[in-house]
């Protein structure tokens, strides 16, 4: 009975957003054979890749960390 | 009647080798009394050496954009070097949506290969990005070797259909030269004792991490030989294009992102400030058009992103500030009057030079690197009479102080 709760905690929640039709019709073209299983699971993932290359958020990932310490070694 | 035949142009592949911190007063092509630079002495005889190039600014980080956009630091936005680029420039940079060499080959077919550390934002286009090194391998030396870095390029050049992009960044001339073959000698004078002011000691005991035993003399001939290393690894990626018989169909390009000071201007192997020899590098191009030149007339690194895509007939963005140098190498016909720079290390200074004078201008001179100062507010050198710029003779108003404005 806790195990239930807990995998219903850790259940993703969904929002509904829309799209212009002949967008989403190109997304269901561009997508075809892919494995990609639907233009939602598509635009999820575009948007990721887009958020994690922001200014902000890539100067405070690991990357940028090992960078400055690399910077560190070398005198700066 | 046998059908016409379309013939398919091939297209030439593109290789750009920086080497860090790359200074042409320490090489034979350009008097040094060593011999540092057997294998680019060699291509010299295949292509073009230009006398009067400078880099957009004394640092890696905007220099490296420099080369990608074909724009001044102050239009891509990144006008300081790392760790020191401010968050705005980044936010700047992102929003310009500057015009990227490595995207722009790829969506043309090329293979793009990176073979450098810097990551973040200078991956973009590329299809491969890495030096190779682990983050626990950087406790052994901050960066991987000439040598690994040269047999990298080549084995992802093996495996990569043509045409290719390569980009390799060589660090070995990079302050503390951790891979060099030069033996210390037992020198009497300790570096540190020969550094004027507090600031400067205290910049290069934190440099040396503490390891303070080595004489100027040394430090020179350890730059030395990683040039030596270095210009090694240049000939080893030349042989390895002419046996493949890429040699003829390859733009080659090997530069300096920026130049350095060894002990001149009281500042001790760094490229801090805007004298020349922060700011003056070195240039070799390999080009479809044949020839070989000693090429006097200003060129800058922006210049590089046009002056490839013209030799691959490839269109020239209109937004750009870099020319195509051709009609220089072609005619010898100038392509600009006057260079800029901008102070990736300093706060804000920036510089403006012809052949014949020079103007420094700093509106805050605060060094990040050694918390010292480079420069007076505004200085001005007769450059052509006085190319170790000793004397200012700034008097209140200068000829090129409008080119700032």
């Amino acid at each position: 009975m806790k195990k239930a709760k807990k995998s219903e905690e850790n259940k993703v929640k969904y929002g509904t957003i829309s799209l212009p039709i002949p967008l989403v019709e190109k997304v269901k073209k561009r997508i075809k054979g892919t494995g990609i299983p639907s233009v939602s699971a598509y635009v999820a993932f575009v948007l990721r890749q887009i958020l994690s290359s922001s200014p902000k958020t890539l100067m405070n990932s690991y990357e940028a960390k090992e960078v400055k310490a690399k910077l560190k070694s070398l005198g700066y | 009647m046998e059908e016409p035949t379309i013939k398919k142009e091939k297209k030439k592949n593109v290789v750009i080798l920086v080497v860090d911190a790359f200074r042409p007063k320490n090489l034979s092509l350009f008097g040094y009394d060593k011999k540092t630079d057997e294998n680019l002495f060699k291509i010299a005889n295949e292509g073009f050496v230009f006398k009067d190039y400078f880099s957009s600014s004394n640092s890696t980080t905007p220099a490296l954009v420099s080369i990608f956009t074909g724009l001044y630091p102050k239009n891509h936005g990144i006008m300081h070097q790392l760790p020191y680029t401010k968050q705005e420039e980044i936010d700047k940079f992102f929003q310009n949506n500057c015009f990227w060499l490595p995207e722009f080959l790829r969506e043309k077919g090329y293979t793009t290969i990176a073979i450098d550390w810097l990551g973040l934002w200078f991956k973009k286009g590329f299809d491969y990005y890495g030096d190779g090194m682990s983050f626990e391998d950087v406790k052994k030396a901050p960066f991987n070797s000439a040598e690994n870095l040269a047999e990298m390029a080549i084995s992802k050049v093996s495996e990569s259909k043509n045409p290719f992009f390569l980009f390799v960044h060589f660090w070995d001339t990079h302050f503390p030269f951790p891979h060099t073959n030069y033996e210390e000698k037992s020198g009497t004078e300790l570096a540190i004792e020969q550094i004027e002011g507090e600031n400067q000691k205290e910049y290069f005991r934190k440099r040396m991490k503490g390891n303070l035993s080595f004489t100027f003399e040394d430090l020179v001939g350890k730059y030395d030989s990683s040039i030596k290393r270095v210009d090694k690894q240049i000939g080893k990626i030349c042989d390895f294009l002419k046996e493949k018989n890429l040699w003829d169909d390859t733009i080659f390009i090997v530069l300096g992102d920026h130049g350095t000071n060894l002990t001149e201007h009281k500042t001790y192997f760094s490229s801090s400030g805007l004298y020349d020899n922060s700011i003056n590098t070195f240039l070799y191009m390999h080009l479809p058009e044949k020839g070989t030149k000693r090429i006097r007339g200003f060129v800058q690194d922006i210049d590089i992103l046009p002056t490839i895509l013209e030799n691959l007939e490839l269109e020239i963005p209109k937004n750009i500030d870099g020319k195509t140098i051709m009609p220089l190498i072609k005619k010898g016909i100038p392509v600009r009057e006057h260079i800029f720079s901008f102070d990736g290390l300093c706060e804000d200074i920036v510089c403006v030079r012809d052949f014949k004078k020079k103007l420094i201008v700093a509106k805050n001179n605060h060094c990040y690197l050694c918390k010292g100062k480079h420069h007076e507010e505004i200085e001005e050198y007769e450059i052509g009479e006085d190319p170790g710029e000793k004397k200012d003779i700034y008097s209140g108003e200068s000829e090129l102080k409008k080119f700032l404005d």
